[in-house]
């Protein structure tokens, strides 16, 4: 009963909202703010229009993120775990990441570029640096706090690298990592919209790049705001449609969090 | 008594906002002009509006003008459509973009022509007939002058306005200096001050067959206004007046001028000097080619719909 008024206190909430921005849209017709229908209309231009091919741009964005997301992923799965078995590396690893976190993707973006040169690596390098460090400090906390009863015992019985981290360590840090993807995804998605902004990848063009062009090439601002409600719209399906129901399906049900 | 202070804070809330908004009517009488510009000497003209005053000096009443410095033409075009920006200067490709998108804004005014060109530090790329798929050509950004110049050259030489579309990368104009150096783009297309230092280097070669579609003396950049200025009768005349004035100023005042380009671009007397005794540096208030480039963009897909020159340029 409680979850339903909490959903329509929500609904109400987004329309409320609506309502001002459409009343102030149409109050004051200007070239900047368009109505909500304008840019509703827009947007399905955009999905049948060879002109603004906004599908194709989208596309290329979640390939790349999908190729970053799975090598970061894997390095700081790998990272974590060395860093739990070697105390040297733990340490090292733990200053380099403190380092690294805190740098903006986007401020590595012109030594990238001098470096690797203007393509998809440096875009790709991007998306990893934006993902491997958060999600390696959520991992080795997660891995940390793992109760030293299963980690003894997993010793116990004799088990190797590989079978601590997969039969002791990730299981019982499981809420860690994944609030360690769900922070990776979202540091990722936002790095490479601005990088795509900021450099435009020449050989595959992103939603960034389409907000780019929208800005510069079209001077079409409803397109701008479609391309934002699009990115919004990946937002909420990766959050809701995936995160969501990973954590029903495991945490929840076994009743690491509630 | 929890409820009462909650309404009275919402009620004092509202007094302020309508206070604020009854100020901002009330100041409403000054004119208030603000003008926008980006880096570089082509943007001479503004400078010397801003030293020597000349809209104030040219306008009889109480006015206040302001100058900005923006990054690019794009965000010239969103201060001018949010009305923050009055006057905006900008290359001439986002001022036809700006147009034919409906931007209530004409050209006022002629700024100058400036030298462009396609240099590569690969010798085997001696037109752009030898480009190939993974040649990266650095520009400043999609939808620039250096974009539209670049179209119309692959149109006349290679037949087709988009060819080298794939091979963009959007770097500012330093940073495609640097990248053309280390080679990690193989072509860059520039405009003044850089393209005259890439000239010096030897190891370049400028591919020039981008001067024949847009040769010497053809407008680079223009001066916006908005429709709200062109209302005006007075305010028109003195914005008007204020630019031929400036122009006229820089191509009689050589000193005069070096030493206000010296303050705005940070750079030594003898630089400035020589740039602007560059035969392609030509400040003039007479458009050269723009109907051109704007029938050249529509042709091209650059913009959906044909513009006249009457949309264009403001009939003075």
């Amino acid at each position: 009963m409680r979850k339903y008024r909490d959903l329509i206190i929500q609904v109400v909430f987004v329309i409320v909202c609506g309502v001002c921005w459409q009343l102030y849209a149409k109050s004051r017709n200007l070239m900047g703010f368009p109505s909500l229908d304008v840019i509703f209309n827009r947007l399905v231009y955009c999905f049948t229009n060879e002109r603004r091919p906004i599908l194709q741009y989208l596309f290329n964005s979640i390939l790349s993120i999908l190729k970053g997301l799975g090598i970061g992923a894997l390095l700081a799965l790998i990272f974590s775990s060395l860093s739990v078995s070697s105390h040297v590396f733990g340490i090292l690893y733990n200053l380099v990441v403190s380092v690294f976190d805190l740098l903006p993707g986007v401020a590595l973006l012109p030594i990238l570029m001098i470096t690797i040169g203007a393509n998809d690596t440096s875009i790709l390098v991007l998306v990893i640096h934006s993902v491997v460090w958060p999600m390696s400090r959520n991992l080795i906390d997660g891995f940390r706090t793992t109760p030293q009863i299963y980690v003894e015992s997993g010793r116990n019985l004799g088990l190797n690298i590989a079978g601590m981290v997969f039969g002791i360590y990730i299981p019982s840090s499981f809420a860690s990592i994944l609030s360690g993807v769900k922070v990776g995804w979202a540091r990722a998605w936002r790095g490479l919209i601005s990088a795509e902004m900021i450099f435009g990848a020449a050989q595959s063009a992103g939603i960034g790049v389409f907000i780019n062009n929208a800005r510069t090439v079209w001077i079409d601002y409803p397109a701008v705001y479609a391309a934002i409600v699009l990115v919004i719209v990946v937002g909420v399906i990766v959050e809701y449609g995936i995160f969501l129901q990973i954590e029903k399906a495991t945490i929840r049900k076994w009743g690491m969090v509630r | 008594m929890k409820r009462m202070m909650r309404r009275i804070a919402i009620l004092t809330l509202c007094v302020a906002i309508a206070t604020v908004a009854c100020c901002t009517f009330a100041l409403a009488e000054t004119v208030k002009l603000n003008v926008a510009y980006q880096g570089g000497i082509g943007y001479a003209p503004v400078h010397v509006m801003e030293v020597n005053k000349l809209i104030e000096k040219n306008y009889d009443g109480d006015i206040e003008v302001t100058f900005q410095k923006l990054d690019s033409g794009a965000a010239i075009n969103e201060g001018m459509i949010g009305g923050s920006i009055q006057i905006g200067c900008m290359g001439v490709g986002p001022a036809v973009s700006g147009v034919a998108a409906g931007i209530p804004y004409k050209i006022i005014s002629n700024l100058c022509a400036q030298s462009h060109g396609l240099m590569s530090n690969d010798p085997s790329i001696q037109s752009l007939a030898d480009i190939k798929p993974g040649d990266v050509i650095a520009l400043v950004n999609t939808g620039s002058i250096q974009h539209i110049l670049l179209a119309m050259t692959a149109e006349k030489v290679l037949g087709d306005a988009h060819a080298l579309d794939s091979n963009i990368q959007k770097m500012s104009h330093a940073e495609g200096m640097a990248a053309l150096e280390s080679g990690t783009v193989k072509l860059h297309l520039t405009s003044s001050p850089f393209i005259y230092q890439e000239r010096e280097n030897p190891a370049y070669n400028e591919l020039t067959e981008l001067s024949q579609v847009w040769p010497s003396g053809n407008t680079f950049l223009v001066a916006m206004a908005t429709s709200k200025i062109a209302e005006d009768e007075a305010l028109f005349k003195a914005v008007c007046d204020a630019f031929d004035q400036a122009i006229a100023y820089i191509n009689e005042d050589e000193e005069g001028i070096v030493a206000i380009e010296v303050d705005y671009l940070g750079l030594e007397p003898e630089q400035v000097k020589g740039y602007l005794e560059q035969p392609d540096c030509q400040f003039s208030t007479e458009l050269k080619g723009v109907q051109d480039m704007a029938d050249f963009m529509y042709r091209a897909d650059f913009i959906e719909r044909e513009v006249t020159w009457d949309e264009l340029v403001y009939a003075r």
